[in-house]
């Protein structure tokens, strides 16, 4: 970097000085600013206005705007489709989470392994990530159909009769994070891939000269030090699932009586099925604070042993 | 002399203004007749749904007609059905144009109206009533359709009333009656009550050949309460609200109607998956051939017929959905619900929009391209349509669609009936799922209580606008335009 001339002129000497001091104590606000100022705008703001809206009682059949301080989070929490979509979120986030982990990293290890034919591998392995959600619901509805499906003509060839998966209160919740797993895995998959990549050889070797089994390296080596990729990708995987609405609007709407209902889908019927628009802004800032909760939580883990800075 | 000069000012100002208020009073339309284009090269965006079939062959033929007409191009922004009220209702509690008519539902307007955005289409029609002819559907469907209330808002696109599709290639298959006669003693018929309808579709219930009995709907809320209302409720006496607006779904004759409806013994007359089925799907059952029989809706009808559509086609029929009979009477009751869509124009738009739109729906949607698209596909709601002999001859059940549009019963068309519709179809699908039909009725009955109490129904001294009011309104709005309807004298 060139500083300015000092000698030139006294009084602009001075002001340049200062202008480049400045700018360079606060560089770092031009480089942060514009995607502050774009957060501001489509997500703090938002944010904000609903959490007005969430006070006032707001519909699109009325002009009228009556204050009514708490009142929507209190008819939110005592309304049971309301706890019963929160269910229904938690299952699945719970076992969508865990599910998409699972799979994608043991697809991550065993990738390792494999010498020849990687790269075609890894790319078949993520194909279910490149598609958009809409097309995947559409697709397994398909392939769930009773009377034309393929799952079901393979179960007939095993002599199983017709299964109506998606249509069974016992099994459409369970079918629908079943998809979302199988289209999410890729997602772990590459981020915990890139970060095995990452780690140094040195602890390995040293644990094979040492004659330390594979389980026992995989424990006291790998898990430890893929940690901070584990948690970005549980977190984004939980963030993600929480605000699942996509799938489930295709395969099921949220039914068979309201047992695949995810809270995004329950808060968009609210606002604008049901007109009820503060209720639904008193949902989601209950929603966002429990998704902002369990990021804090994660967040806390994931930095608790690493030194930022 | 002051004085003077500022009335005189006034009185200038006042007859250059008065050619713009009389262009306003009265303004051209497309005539095919005359020959008359005065919109020729302009544009009129429609937001709508494609997934009602008839609104397919709506576009088919009446769209192309009208474009050929007028010289006005007509640009579409199709949405999948159950995202187009959030789409309009955003737009319009934003004072948006973005679309010249919109697709409302008879169950929408009611919101729609609270907000503003529908324009009310009396002085467009005392200004140029062209083909629109809104005397020309029955008092019921047009109250329950085409207004909001008291106010004339839009021209019918479709009503839809309940029918019964069936397939006569296996009701006059000899082998097929004489094995049903064996069977139950009596002659295979369309079934007339509900009794024989269970009775007919365990006939048929053929799994391992791919054939069922019939097929309804029970995917979402808005499907299952419809089948529930349309086919079964009403002619057991079920009604959505008594005169003081409360709800009656717990009702000895609800929960019945429940029982039988989402029965399981019902449900097992029907193709798997029926519980998640919505209207495209049991349409595409019955079009496939794996259903005997298919209660559907009037709107179905064009796609049904249709031999590119329907492997069936030339061999379905319809006749009037089956009843309840009556043990006090003997006679089978069998009431139907009338709804649909109406065309609405947005009161955002400017004046000279809003006559282009009028221009669209008093030719597109008027009486003789009425007469069009029912030669040609059999589908109609104008009452010239279901009265016309040489139709009537050509299309047999033009007749049972007037009678049902005659007597049909609308949703109500409130702000808060979504909300309301959901809660009841919940409560069918978790009978479905195993549920007590009475316990969950009940619990049903009580949270539309809470739904219609939290609108300020029962406080605030809002009214219910029962059937009957609606047919007055219809009534006033025709003597206020100068018509007379036959229903009205």
């Amino acid at each position: 970097m060139v500083k300015p001339d000092a000698s030139a002129q006294p009084g602009g000497q001075r002001l340049s000085t200062r202008v480049y001091r400045l700018t360079q104590r606060h560089r770092h606000w031009f480089f942060i600013g514009p995607a502050l100022v774009i957060l501001l705008a489509v997500v703090i703001y938002p944010i904000v206005f609903s959490t007005g809206v969430s006070l006032f009682r707001v519909t699109f059949a009325s002009t009228s705007r009556p204050f009514v301080g708490l009142q929507n989070f209190q008819r939110m929490l005592g309304n049971d489709d309301f706890l019963q979509s929160t269910y229904n979120t938690l299952f699945y986030v719970v076992f969508s989470v865990s599910g998409s982990f699972m799979l994608g990293f043991g697809a991550a290890l065993l990738i390792r392994r494999i010498s020849r034919g990687r790269d075609i591998l890894r790319l078949v392995l993520i194909i279910p990530i490149t598609m958009a959600p809409i097309v995947v619901g559409l697709m397994w509805n398909w392939m769930l159909d009773p009377l034309f499906g393929l799952i079901n003509w393979f179960l007939g060839l095993l002599g199983i009769p017709g299964q109506t998966l998606l249509a069974q209160a016992s099994t459409a919740r369970l079918m629908v994070v079943l998809v979302d797993i199988w289209q999410w895995y890729p997602l772990v998959f590459l981020i915990i891939e890139a970060g095995m990549a990452t780690l140094p050889r040195a602890p390995y070797e040293s644990a094979r000269l040492e004659g330390v089994s594979s389980w026992m390296i995989f424990r006291r080596i790998t898990l430890p030090m893929l940690r901070p990729v584990i948690l970005v990708a549980l977190l984004l995987r939980t963030v993600d699932a929480f605000r699942t609405f996509d799938i489930v609007r295709v395969m099921t709407d949220g039914g068979p009586a309201l047992t695949t209902e995810t809270l995004s889908l329950y808060l968009y019927r609210t606002a604008f099925t049901f007109n009820k628009l503060s209720r639904a802004a008193a949902g989601s800032i209950l929603m966002l604070l429990v998704i902002g909760l369990i990021s804090a939580m994660m967040f806390r883990f994931l930095y608790k042993d690493i030194e930022v800075g | 002399m002051k004085s003077l000069k500022t009335v005189l000012l006034l009185v200038f100002v006042f007859s250059l203004c008065l050619p713009l208020v009389s262009a306003q009073d009265s303004f051209p339309l497309t005539d095919p007749a005359t020959g008359a284009r005065p919109y020729e090269g302009r544009e009129l965006r429609i937001i709508n749904t494609e997934v009602v079939p008839i609104l397919a062959y709506e576009h088919e033929i009446l769209d192309p007609a009208y474009e050929e007409a007028s010289g006005v191009t007509l640009i579409y922004e199709n949405m999948a059905h159950s995202d187009l009220l959030p789409r309009i209702q955003t737009t319009c509690a934003a004072g948006g144009d973005d679309f010249d008519i919109m697709f409302v539902e008879d169950g929408w307007a009611g919101a729609l109206a609270a907000l503003g955005c529908l324009e009310e289409l009396d002085a467009l029609y005392l200004a140029a009533p062209g083909d629109s002819h809104p005397e020309d559907f029955t008092a019921r469907a047009f109250g329950t359709v085409a207004m909001a209330k008291e106010k004339w808002v839009g021209i019918p696109t479709l009503v839809a009333v309940g029918m019964f599709a069936y397939r006569t290639d296996l009701f006059n298959d000899p082998d097929e009656q004489a094995a049903f006669q064996e069977a139950y003693g009596r002659e295979l018929t369309v079934p007339q009550t509900w009794e024989e309808l269970a009775e007919v579709g365990e006939f048929f219930t053929r799994p391992e050949d791919e054939l069922w009995g019939f097929n309804y709907r029970y995917g979402t809320p808005n499907n299952i309460l419809f089948d529930y209302m349309i086919h079964f409720g009403f002619s057991r006496g079920v009604d959505f609200f008594d005169a003081e607006f409360n709800p009656l779904f717990a009702t000895e004759a609800a929960i019945d109607t429940a029982n039988f409806f989402v029965g399981q013994d019902f449900l097992a007359l029907q193709p798997p998956g029926r519980e998640s089925y919505q209207f495209g799907e049991v349409l595409q059952n019955f079009t496939q051939g794996k259903v005997a029989m298919y209660g559907t809706e009037s709107w179905a009808i064009p796609l049904l017929l249709d031999p590119e559509a329907s492997v069936v086609a030339e061999h379905t029929a319809f006749a009037p959905i089956p009843g309840w009979r009556n043990p006090e009477t003997g006679e089978i009751q069998s009431a139907l619900l009338s709804a649909g869509p109406a065309y609405m124009i947005n009161a955002h738009i400017s004046d000279e929009q809003k006559q282009l739109a009028w221009d669209y729906l008093q030719l597109a949607h008027g009486k003789e391209f009425a007469r069009l698209l029912a030669d040609q596909r059999g589908a109609g709601h104008r009452v010239s349509v279901l009265t016309d002999p040489g139709l009537v001859e050509k299309w047999p059940h033009l007749t049972a669609n007037f009678e049902a549009m005659k007597v049909g019963i609308g949703r109500p068309a409130e702000p808060w009936w979504p909300e309301a519709e959901n809660a009841i179809g919940r409560a069918l699908q978790e009978i479905a799922a195993g549920g007590d039909a009475a316990s969950l009725m009940a619990e049903a009955n009580a949270d539309i209580v809470e739904i219609v109490a939290d609108a300020g129904y029962y406080d605030e001294g809002i009214t219910y606008v029962s059937v009957e009011q609606r047919e007055e309104f219809v009534c006033a709005k025709m003597a206020e335009l100068g018509l007379s309807h036959d229903e009205c004298m």
